[in-house]
């Protein structure tokens, strides 16, 4: 029996009892909310300061077990796709790894702005962490993809708009790690790496807006302003492998751009000793 | 490994092996990734 939009996009196969539906929404929006309320209190340093524990840490610990209990959403509580039958349970992972490989080179491309504005260190650490936790997520998402378009494309790879656009992100921001690489000098592989961060950012809305502005392969983008093509039954376990990805991204940023910071702290060389 | 390729109905049919890999490799990214940034950061200590 099938169940939901009828008319195209993604539709689960399988009716799932409407309450589930319904209650498995509230548990996200809960799940979401938790995460985000803690975010916040965060935000307020003094509160930070009293944790008796990095301030990142239960968010990663939440974020392994939204992960968890998401994944076996996804694998066993949510259905199967109308057209793509089991296959299609590959979207709740790889949807939630294009949006947070995205969001983690979009935190690089505005702290390499507001590094080439301010000059403040922490930003160019902050450009590091964003970086290489975008490339991480980037090539996880590109594997994802592969795995999704051999059984319901009949190919591992096609020179897809979107796919390549995508390629293309991922090997700029390598770049932006090489060259980090690279240079020595702490001030010129900063404002270097911020410049060719800003270049790579400038990939991002062409990748986003690819499966609009070239119809090719990928599908058209599910969810907009205008409404989803998801239905329901798989759109909130979507969701809620989401949060997991996001709040483990927060956890892997926070901790990656202490590493940044430790290590630029011991690029400043030594003051000079005063003159008697 | 044949690919379940659409039949009959135009369902695609079978990819279970598929939908493992992918959730596996999820995994194997996240934790393998927290594991280098533990590691890093002991050794940075």
């Amino acid at each position: 029996m099938q169940t939901g939009r009828q008319w195209g996009g993604v539709v689960g196969y399988d009716a799932l009892p409407r309450r589930w539906v319904i209650e498995g929404s509230t548990i996200t929006a809960i799940a979401g909310l938790i995460g985000f309320v803690y975010l916040i209190a965060m935000v307020v340093p003094a509160v930070r300061r009293a944790l008796p524990f990095r301030w990142e840490t239960p968010l990663g610990v939440y974020g392994l077990l939204l992960l968890l209990s998401g994944n076996y959403l996804g694998l066993f509580v949510a259905p199967g796709e109308r057209m793509m039958g089991e296959v299609g349970r590959i979207l709740h992972v790889h949807v939630p790894a294009a949006w947070v490989a995205m969001l983690s080179f979009f935190v690089a491309g505005i702290a390499a702005f507001a590094f080439l504005m301010v000059g403040k260190r922490g930003l160019d650490s902050l450009v590091e962490a964003a970086a290489e936790v975008g490339v991480m997520e980037a090539t996880l998402l590109c594997l994802l993809g592969a795995i999704f378009a051999k059984p319901t494309w009949g190919v591992w790879w096609d020179w897809d708009p979107r796919l390549t656009s995508t390629a293309v992100m991922l090997l700029s921001f390598v770049g932006v790690l090489l060259l980090r690489g690279v240079v020595r000098d702490p001030d010129r592989r900063a404002t270097w790496s911020a410049v060719a961060t800003l270049l790579s950012t400038v990939n991002l809305p062409i990748t986003y807006m690819s499966v609009k502005w070239w119809r090719s392969l990928h599908q058209d983008m599910s969810e907009t302003t205008g409404g989803s093509t998801i239905d329901d039954s798989l759109r909130w376990v979507m969701y809620y492998n989401t949060w997991a990805f996001v709040f483990l991204t927060v956890w892997f940023l926070a901790t990656r751009w202490r590493l940044a910071e430790v290590r630029a702290e011991r690029e400043v060389p030594d003051a000079l000793p005063e003159v008697a | 490994m044949i690919a379940p390729f659409a039949q009959g109905m135009g369902i695609i049919q079978g990819g279970s092996g598929y939908v493992y890999a992918a959730y596996a490799i999820t995994w194997l990214f996240f934790v393998g990734y927290a594991v280098s940034l533990w590691s890093r950061s002991r050794e940075e200590a």
